[in-house]
C-alpha cells in the first residue's frame, strides 16, 4: 500500500453531485456504477469457497498441549493451567492436531502392548501412565489466552 | 482489496523460535523458563507443517552436537537450544510482553 499523498488532495473536492445539474441520476449512475461493480466483485470474491477455505485453513494455528507429569506417581497434571502444560507440537489445522494426538496415544499403546509380556510391574504403570497422559492432551488454538495464564 | 489482499489478512504466520542462553561463572545453559516474548526468532515461516519440517532436522543436526559438546560448554548451549526449539504462531498470545 502507498503512503505517497493523493495529488491534489489539498485542493478544496468538487461536488459529485449539485442542484444545478439537471442530469444528476445520470452523473451518478456513470460514477458509482464501476465502484458497485468492484464491491460486488469484492463480496463475491470473499463468498467462494476457496477464500472460506483458505481462511478456515489459516485463520489460526493448533498447538497440542500435554499436562505435566507427577515426579512420583507420574499422573498427569490436568489440574494445573495450561500455561504449564507443555507444547508438544504445532500445527495449521485441528484435524492434523487431532490425528497427531491420536498417534502418540498408538504409539503408547503399541509401547505397553510389547511390555504386557514382561513381569515387570513399574514398567507396565509407566506404559498406563503414559497413555493416560496422551490421551490427556489437549489441541487448542494458538490464539488461546489460557495459553499466556494469569 | 484483492484476494491476495483477504488471504493475507486471515494467515497465521509461524516462527521457529529458541530460548535464550544463560551463562553463569563461564557456565552456559539454554533458559527454558525465559517468557517465550524474549526468545528469539530463528526463521518465518508460512505455515506450521513447514516449520516442523525445518525444526526435526535442526533437532536432528544439534542432538549430535550436544550429545558430544562437553556439557555447559558454549557449543552445548547452543546446540541445546536449538534442540529445544519450538514452532510458534504470530498470534500467540505469549508472544506478548507481561504487562
Amino acid at each position: 500500500m502507498s503512503a505517497r499523498p493523493e495529488q491534489g488532495r489539498a485542493d478544496k473536492p468538487k461536488p459529485l453531485l449539485t442542484d444545478s445539474e439537471p442530469a444528476r441520476s445520470c452523473i451518478a449512475s456513470v460514477t458509482l456504477e464501476p465502484m458497485l461493480a468492484r464491491l460486488s466483485m469484492i463480496s463475491l470474491a470473499l463468498n467462494s469457497p476457496l477464500v472460506r477455505h483458505a481462511a478456515a485453513l489459516a485463520l489460526v494455528g493448533w498447538y497440542l498441549m500435554i499436562p505435566p507429569l507427577a515426579q512420583h506417581t507420574l499422573k498427569s497434571q490436568t489440574d494445573l493451567p495450561i500455561s504449564q502444560w507443555e507444547q508438544r507440537q504445532a500445527f495449521d489445522s485441528a484435524q492434523e492436531c487431532e490425528t497427531s494426538k491420536a498417534a502418540l496415544i498408538r504409539t503408547y499403546e503399541d509401547n505397553a502392548t510389547k511390555n504386557e509380556r514382561t513381569n515387570d510391574d513399574r514398567m507396565k504403570n509407566l506404559d498406563e501412565r503414559l497413555i493416560e497422559h496422551a490421551v490427556d492432551g489437549l489441541c487448542i488454538a494458538t490464539d488461546d489466552p489460557r495459553l499466556k495464564g494469569k | 482489496m484483492n484476494l491476495r489482499h483477504a488471504a493475507a489478512v486471515a494467515l497465521v504466520g509461524w516462527y521457529l523460535m529458541i530460548p535464550p542462553v544463560i551463562e553463569k561463572a563461564g557456565s552456559y545453559e539454554a533458559d527454558f523458563n525465559a517468557p517465550l516474548s524474549r526468545w528469539s526468532v530463528n526463521s518465518p515461516f508460512d505455515s506450521a507443517s513447514e516449520c516442523r519440517a525445518v525444526n526435526a532436522n535442526l533437532v536432528l543436526q544439534q542432538r549430535r552436537v550436544f550429545d558430544q559438546a562437553q556439557v555447559h560448554s558454549r557449543d552445548w548451549a547452543v546446540a541445546q537450544r536449538l534442540v529445544v526449539s519450538q514452532c510458534i504462531a504470530s498470534d500467540d498470545p505469549r508472544l506478548k510482553d507481561a504487562k
